[in-house]
């Protein structure tokens, strides 16, 4: 009797080992998709930046991929066009800075291609994502008539008889900021036949001591220029005199600089009350040796 | 034959000279000592595993250590009403609390400067303050002040001692340790007029001196709130007020302990009903001074009732705190005010339950003080841990907080064991001064 229960148990629990959904857990796991999306950068006339987006669909959002190995590539996927690999951020992004000894090459190109790709991993499957950039530039004029300041940007692409004006593209004028560019027009500009687009100066903005701020236009994720920038010191901005009330002696400085009028009083008062108080031990030291006296 | 001179010192000295503990006085040391112990083992808690133990979180980072605190700085100012100001203006009936009420301040504000020092965390960041300490800041200003009211308290303990000291040394048993320990305080008092002189002078000295320590203490104390920008602390009379309040506990441990020590030591010959009359009246007057100040605290910003202001208030009269603050309003200010106000209730006994009321009531209304405050922040606490929005002292923060004011008391009960509560010397002094008077 004893044993028929036991055994009754035993083939409960081992009914149950098999339909839990645990046991094939492992073989259920399927890799995840990993979203690459590759964009270019251009400032002035630095070398360009590739930015590299990993996301992936977690509970139907995308979401950003720390820690992935991208690999940047030009022309090809090769050695020859390797450009470097770099891991994704907190962010999911991984940037690069094409190496200067590619410069010879983008000079010598009109048209640039570039490859990303994120080789199979525990995670995720292979991935890699491409994108052809045309050669551009933005040319910026500043006018200045008194009071009065513009900014125009003139778009430029490279084509078989050189320089040619791009017209019909979204360009905004910005001034560089820490964390981002502020803009000085409410909306887009488009290029006009000639590919320029002007606005003019209106805000009041501080810039560095001497008022020096980074005006210019830019260009932002275009699929075929990508993102260009063009931007210089004018001295367009409201000087900065910063505040170093830290620096002298106020009550809320550092130690060394306690205001005067503070060390006096407060000394004042310390050294008046503990004079007192050494006077008193005075007094009880003569009352001791007055009596130790008789 | 004895003269009556020798008689009235006989009896006094029989009287007044401390003694050993009975069956109560040992198992009250013993209760004290078990609190400090549980207190000490609380910090060894939190000093190995940090403030983390404690109820202190991003908000409320201010809970019972400093309402505690508050409350010690607040009743160590009674050293200096009774003592001080009660000797410059000449107040007869003050010599039997005088040693009393100088006990209560020295213990008190020792114990202050120690719960400061537990709130800190790590024990080293007090010498921090004095190596990198700011001029500047209120709490560097309150630092210096303690230290300087413990030393001026100390010393007006101790050199109005020295003429019991005579006297317990020729009257305690040759040879012993107890002896040895009064020759080690205070063998070179010879009673000479000179040494009476040079001493009368000096407790003269500590007298005007103390009293403005005794307000900049507390006065600062109050800056360490008032000089944040906080609902419940921005104002301009909180040194008045904190000070009215201080003067309040203080009259009413006085009233505490004077009760105890008359019926430990059967002294109703000489803390009488008169003197539980006087400090009941005093009682009263401070109550109403103090709650003068509280209704200024209050009512004002309700009356405005900033959107800022209103979450503390609310908490206060109608919220969290609420029942704890009508309580302690009522109980700690309202009844021993009431009570003490008829000559029935400034008798020994009721006048002692007042001022156990009001001694609990200010410990309490000191936490209401810091911890509403602190949980009323300018911006909205918001997307933070439910335990951020609250503060509940844990066990290790109650038994540090109940260690210490055990530890405040023990300092008192051996103080006790080994001095006179009582000043002897004076005592005599007084006594024949009115037999001469009576005589004539």
């Amino acid at each position: 009797m004893k044993n028929s229960v036991l055994k009754g148990f035993l083939s409960i629990c081992f009914v149950f080992y098999l339909t839990s959904p645990g046991l094939h857990a492992q073989e259920a796991v399927e890799k995840g998709t990993l979203l690459l999306d590759l964009t270019f950068h251009q400032t002035n006339d630095e070398m360009p930046v590739l930015k590299a987006l990993t996301r992936t669909r977690i509970e139907k959002k995308f979401r950003p991929v720390k820690g992935v190995n991208v690999n940047f590539f030009i022309g090809e996927e090769s050695e020859a066009g390797f450009l470097g690999r770099m891991r994704s951020n907190e962010e999911g992004v991984g940037l690069i800075e094409i190496p200067a000894q590619f410069k010879d090459r983008l000079n010598a190109d009109s048209t640039y291609y570039f490859i990303a790709t994120v080789i199979e991993d525990e995670k995720f499957e292979d991935t890699s994502s491409e994108i052809e950039i045309y050669k551009a530039k933005i040319e910026v004029t500043y006018t200045e008539d008194g009071e009065e300041k513009s900014v125009s940007g003139k778009l430029l692409a490279l084509g078989d008889s050189g320089w040619v004006e791009v017209p019909a593209v979204e360009m905004k004028f910005v001034v560089d900021r820490y964390f981002q560019d502020l803009s000085i027009t409410e909306d887009y500009l488009e290029t006009d036949e000639f590919g320029e687009a002007s606005a003019d100066f209106l805000i009041t903005i501080p810039g560095d001591g001497n008022g020096n701020i980074n005006v210019g236009a830019k260009i932002e994720d275009h699929e075929l220029y990508g993102s260009l920038t063009f931007t210089e010191a004018k001295q367009w901005g409201t000087p900065l005199i910063a505040d170093d009330s830290f620096a002298q002696r106020t009550l809320w400085a550092t130690r060394d600089k306690t205001p005067v009028w503070l060390l006096v009083i407060a000394n004042i008062i310390i050294i008046s009350v503990w004079s007192v108080i050494f006077y008193l031990a005075y007094q009880l030291i003569l009352i001791r040796r007055i009596g130790k006296a008789q | 034959m004895k003269t009556a001179h020798q008689a009235i010192s006989e009896k006094i000295t029989a009287d007044l000279l401390p003694q050993k503990f009975g069956k109560a006085g040992q198992i009250w040391t013993a209760i004290l000592i078990i609190l400090c112990i549980l207190g000490t083992y609380g910090y060894y808690r939190q000093l190995s595993q940090g403030l983390a133990v404690t109820g202190m979180r991003d908000y409320a980072s201010w809970g019972i250590y400093i309402s505690n605190f508050v409350f010690f700085v607040a009743i160590s100012l009674v050293g200096s009403l009774i003592t001080a100001i009660f000797k410059l203006s000449d107040v007869k009936w003050r010599t039997p609390l005088t040693r009393i009420s100088e006990i209560i301040a020295v213990s008190a504000i020792l114990f202050a400067s120690l719960i400061i020092i537990v709130d800190m965390g790590r024990p080293e960041r007090f010498w921090h303050l004095f190596v990198y300490g700011r001029l500047q800041s209120p709490i560097m200003w309150d630092v210096i002040v303690i230290m300087t009211y413990l030393v001026l308290s100390v010393l007006f303990l101790f050199i109005p001692l020295l003429p019991d000291l005579k006297i317990m040394i020729k009257n305690s048993k040759a040879g012993s340790k107890s002896q040895k320990f009064y020759m080690f305080l205070g063998s070179f008092w010879r009673g000479t007029a000179a040494q009476f002189h040079m001493s009368e002078r000096a407790i003269k000295i500590i007298s005007v001196t103390i009293i403005p320590v005794a307000f900049a203490i507390h006065t600062v104390t109050s800056w360490l709130f008032a000089t944040t920008f906080r609902p419940g602390w921005d104002s301009t009379n909180f040194g008045a007020y904190f000070i009215s309040g201080a003067f309040l506990v203080g009259a009413g441990g006085v009233v505490v302990a004077m009760y105890v020590f008359r019926k430990a030591y059967k002294l109703e010959a000489y803390l009488t009903d008169k003197h539980f009359d006087f400090m009941g009246k005093i009682v009263v007057l401070l109550g109403l001074l103090y709650f003068y100040f509280n209704i200024n605290e209050y009512l004002v910003p309700a009356f405005k009732m900033k959107t800022a202001e209103e979450h503390h208030l609310v908490a206060l009269f109608t919220g969290e705190f609420s029942i704890l603050f009508w309580t302690t309003i009522i109980l700690g200010m309202v009844v021993p005010v009431i009570v003490l106000l008829f000559p029935g209730g400034r008798k020994p006994l009721p006048a002692f339950i007042m001022g156990v009321l009001v001694v609990i009531g200010a410990w309490f209304k000191r936490f209401l003080i810091v911890t509403p405050s602190m949980l009323s922040p300018f911006l909205p606490m918001y997307d933070v841990p439910e335990s951020y929005m609250h503060y509940s002292p844990t066990w290790e923060e109650w038994s540090i907080t109940i260690g210490s004011l055990a530890g405040a008391l023990l300092v008192i009960t051996i103080f006790v064991r080994f001095f006179p509560i009582i000043p002897i010397h004076e005592t005599i002094e007084e006594r024949e001064e009115q037999a001469k008077l009576k005589a004539t």
